[in-house]
């Protein structure tokens, strides 16, 4: 540790805050976008490929049991991605500003 | 049906309701306990009660309702009610809760720094809440009608009477315990039936046509490209503008427990969804004959019988009855709590008192409204009331915690016109009034409403940019500081 390093005060923890919020703002927005494009490729497969129409699972077309079950598990992996990705830009704000 | 059985189980919920109810008053003392359960509910405790607030009517029975009136596209509805909880953990569940506000208007009023703005955001909240309560009753009169025969007004006022006496008893805290246990309440009493059905199905299994059943001009081909994306807009962004949605996150500890609780909050609805919806696929198997407007949100409490031999049919329906009312009891209370919380801070002068008076009057609202409207099908009348919230509160809520050029009079100016946009769009759409290529535009709105109100909002605050908050910089750092 060099002599001048400790918590950060003032205009710069202002600057680490700043990076912060402009981290999780990116963040959000990739997030956020990725998801869009995975959602609108699944609607897109499930309603253009044919066999899954006429392909059957327990006598219900693929294309439905698909489009009834099939975005859950896309909206939980975001989720959990997001949540742990959020708290690693935290925690690295936390580090800038008890080293200063 | 033995209606004995079905009323049995009604009263069974709203007894047990008021009594988890009234458990909590013994906790609950201050302004602070009864609005936001002093901010010390745990993750799993909060993720349940959140979930059992949003399970509402339209999930209860819409869903299934709308899959056998117009097939895949009623898929849409609980996955947009899902991803709207996702959008708002990226975008706003840890700020709000750091900004230590406990309504949206407490929000808007602490980030504006204008009592105008506040008072904008208190009527466009209450209009909301009392528009997404009216579905609740709706659904309330229809379970009582069609399983215990009774007139159906029977249904909405009991669950009038329980909610008014269960928020103005015990506010915020009690109604957390009430929601955590409905929540698991809607689950089981979803869960055993959709089992008990499919395995009833399996074993003797009927001659179903799949393209009568299941036809693909219903299925994913045949949905509309413009209004899937609209409802879709309406649904994902007007989660995070519901009133009932966002106070929840004020009684989390800190920010990066708001985000806990929101993925829980995911996971725990996605299950329920995919129950729901399965009940709507038995239903265009087993009961395509209730596919009619006036039916269809029915269907899930008449299955049982049809499926199941005698006493076992009458008990699912029993449960699926009491799952319901669960429904319509935790949607409603968590509407009323927070807009007797708007009220009473913004008409009559807070506190105790107060809370409870506005608890009473903002049931009795919709009550009337009930009485004065029709029901219309449950999963569409709910979806409005998201267009109108996407539209009104979504860019406010986004715009104010990211964007420190918001000022006080692009926020009011935002609000109106997209609010109001959206519910001309939706009058004009229930007159009958549009035809042709404009109707879809009208019927769903969101896709041009929320980037109207998004576009007023930012130009009006840059040409007012001069009267923006004093130190919003330094504001909404806070909304983004880690705690401790």
């Amino acid at each position: 540790m060099s002599p001048e390093s400790g918590p950060a005060t003032g205009e710069i923890r202002a600057i680490y805050l700043g990076a912060l919020v402009r981290a999780q703002l990116r963040l959000g927005v990739l997030s956020a976008m990725a998801f869009l494009v995975t959602v609108a490729v699944a609607a897109l497969l499930i309603a253009s490929v044919e066999s899954l129409h006429s392909a059957l699972v327990f006598g219900v077309p693929w294309s439905w049991v698909l489009q009834a079950y099939g975005m859950y598990p896309i909206v939980v992996v975001f989720a959990a991605f997001y949540v742990g990705a959020a708290r690693r830009n935290e925690r690295r704000f936390r580090q800038l500003e008890r080293s200063g | 049906m033995n209606a004995a059985i079905a009323i049995a189980a009604i009263l069974i919920v709203l007894v047990a309701t008021t009594v988890i109810g009234f458990y909590g008053l013994r906790i609950s003392r201050t302004t602070d306990d009864f609005l936001v359960a002093s901010r010390t509910v745990g993750p799993a405790w909060n993720a349940s009660a959140i979930s059992g607030e949003y399970l509402s009517a339209a999930s209860f029975l819409g869903i299934s309702g709308l899959v056998l009136l117009s097939g895949t596209d009623a898929f849409w509805f609980p996955i947009g009610y899902c991803a709207g909880y996702l959008l708002l953990l990226l975008f706003v569940a840890a700020p709000l809760r750091r900004s230590g506000a406990r309504t949206i208007p407490d929000f808007v009023e602490s980030r504006l720094q204008s009592v105008g703005a506040r008072r904008v955001t208190s009527v466009l909240v209450v209009v909301i809440g009392w528009l997404y309560i009216v579905p609740q009753f709706h659904g309330a009169a229809l379970t009582v009608a069609v399983v215990t025969g009774l007139p159906s007004w029977f249904g909405s006022v009991a669950i009038a009477v329980t909610v008014s006496v269960i928020v103005a008893a015990g506010g915020m805290r009690s109604i957390t315990f009430v929601q955590a246990f409905h929540y698991w309440l809607k689950l089981t009493a979803m869960g055993i039936p959709v089992v008990l059905l499919l395995l009833a199905a399996t074993s003797a299994p009927v001659a179903v046509d799949v393209g009568m059943v299941f036809p693909a001009e219903a299925g994913p081909a045949g949905q509309d490209a413009y209004r899937t994306v609209s409802l879709m807009v309406a649904l994902v962004l007007g989660t995070m503008g519901l009133p009932h949605v966002l106070v929840r996150f004020y009684t989390n500890p800190d920010g990066d427990s708001a985000r806990r609780t929101t993925l829980i909050v995911i996971v725990m609805i996605s299950a329920f969804y995919m129950l729901s919806s399965t009940m709507g696929l038995l239903g265009r198997v087993f009961a395509p004959d209730l596919a009619d407007p006036a039916t269809a949100d029915s269907v899930v409490l008449v299955l049982p019988t049809r499926l199941l031999p005698g006493a076992l049919g009458e008990f699912v329906t029993a449960l699926l009855v009491a799952g319901a009312f669960a429904a319509f009891v935790s949607t409603s209370s968590g509407l009323v709590v927070s807009l007797a919380g708007v009220v009473s801070q913004d008409v009559l002068g807070g506190g105790v008192r107060g809370f409870r008076i506005a608890a009473v009057l903002c049931t009795v609202v919709p009550l009337l409204v009930t009485f004065a409207t029709s029901a219309g099908g449950l999963l569409s009348s709910v979806g409005l009331v998201f267009v109108v919230a996407a539209s009104s509160m979504s860019p406010l809520l986004l715009l104010g915690v990211w964007w420190r050029g918001l000022t006080a009079s692009g926020a009011i100016t935002g609000m109106l016109v997209g609010g109001l946009s959206a519910l001309l769009a939706l009058v004009v759409s229930a007159a009958g009034l549009a035809t042709g290529p404009v109707s879809a535009a009208v019927e769903q709105p969101a896709l041009w409403s929320v980037p109207l109100a998004v576009l007023t909002t930012v130009v009006v605050s840059l040409l007012t940019r001069r009267r923006a908050p004093l130190r919003a910089d330094r504001y909404l750092q806070r909304l983004h500081a880690p705690e401790g």
